[in-house]
């Protein structure tokens, strides 16, 4: 087993253990914790076993697995970033409409 | 007569809104001051100086506070609503210039352009003159201060001119909404007194609304 199979499990560890607490202190609910569990449990499956995806990677144009978990970590990362964008564009609209609702209550006063 | 309504955008301006308010309750039938999140005085002062003060628990920027006067205009059945900066920048005394003009010659937007003479800052001076030409060229909006806060519009042309652009964007949208729904409108020079030049829209701002405009070309 090389180091970077090593850190990859560990931090696939981390994660688990981290949804775990998330759901047990009713930060995500069962659907959420189950989701969470289930891409850990795959990403840990492939840093013990690499060799068991090569071919599908292969199929997929990738010499090394290494490149493909480049462009899945990239991919996740900007699909992280438009979710993050929206959710707080959200937020901001809502807080908005509360503020503004709030000040408007002096006028009926 | 046409009931008119003055909306005073205010964030941290205890030191010249009471006078503002004072000078302008003359002019209009209502002043309504909008205290965006201030962490000074200003609320109470409006509050004291006359005005239907309104006050946003935090600091929203000025597109919002603009929309809470208006709407609150509208509540009061206000059938034309002017806006002016509460910084002192702006006169009071030039109120009956923007609201004739609608009353009389039947405009549906009066836009105040600074004269642009000595008194302005040298960056603003270019900055809104690279604005001004952007805006003619992407709009034919013909309009010397696009993004002035001083300016007049009849009430029930709102919804055309509803903007959604965020902070100190909101004039300028305004005003190309203006000229892209056709509305009748005019330009008016205005004196203008700069009491701080760190306040107002900064060089990064300036850039920002040049790229917005651009954007607006394609979404608006």
């Amino acid at each position: 087993m090389i180091g970077i199979q090593l850190l990859c499990i560990s931090f696939a560890c981390l994660a688990l253990f981290f949804t775990f607490i998330a759901y047990k202190r009713k930060d995500f609910n069962g659907k959420e914790m189950l989701l969470w569990m289930m891409i850990w449990v795959v990403f840990l499956g492939i840093a013990i076993f690499p060799q068991a995806v090569s071919p599908y990677i292969q199929n997929m144009g990738f010499t090394r697995l290494m490149d493909f978990v480049v462009v899945i970590a990239f991919v996740v990362l900007f699909a992280l970033l438009i979710h993050n964008y929206l959710v707080i564009k959200f937020l901001q609209k809502r807080i908005e409409k509360l503020v503004r609702e709030e000040a408007l209550k002096d006028l009926e006063k | 007569m046409m009931k008119t309504a003055l909306i005073l955008p205010i964030y941290n301006e205890s030191k010249y809104i009471g006078n503002v308010i004072q000078e302008a309750k003359s002019y209009v039938d209502v002043v309504i001051a909008v205290d965006d999140g201030s962490q000074d005085a200003s609320y109470e002062i409006s509050k004291k100086a006359g005005a239907l003060a309104l006050h946003h628990t935090i600091n929203l920027g000025k597109s919002a506070a603009l929309k809470t006067g208006v709407t609150a205009a509208l509540k009061l059945g206000i059938e034309i609503i002017i806006f002016m900066d509460s910084d002192g920048q702006h006169l009071p005394k030039d109120l009956p210039r923007f609201i004739e003009p609608i009353e009389k010659e039947g405009y549906d937007m009066i836009i105040g352009a600074r004269k642009g003479g000595q008194k302005m800052p040298f960056l603003r001076k270019w900055g809104n003159k690279m604005l001004e030409w952007a805006a003619f060229f992407l709009f034919k909006c013909a309009f010397n201060d696009i993004q002035s806060g001083y300016r007049a519009f009849r009430a029930n042309v709102y919804p055309q001119l509803d903007w959604k652009a965020e902070s100190y964007y909101a004039d300028a949208e305004m005003t190309i909404r203006a000229v892209k729904y056709h509305l009748k409108c005019k330009q008016i020079f205005i004196d203008t007194i700069y009491y701080d030049d760190f306040k107002g829209m900064t060089v990064v701002d300036g850039l920002n609304l040049l790229f917005q405009i651009f954007i607006w070309r394609f979404i608006l």
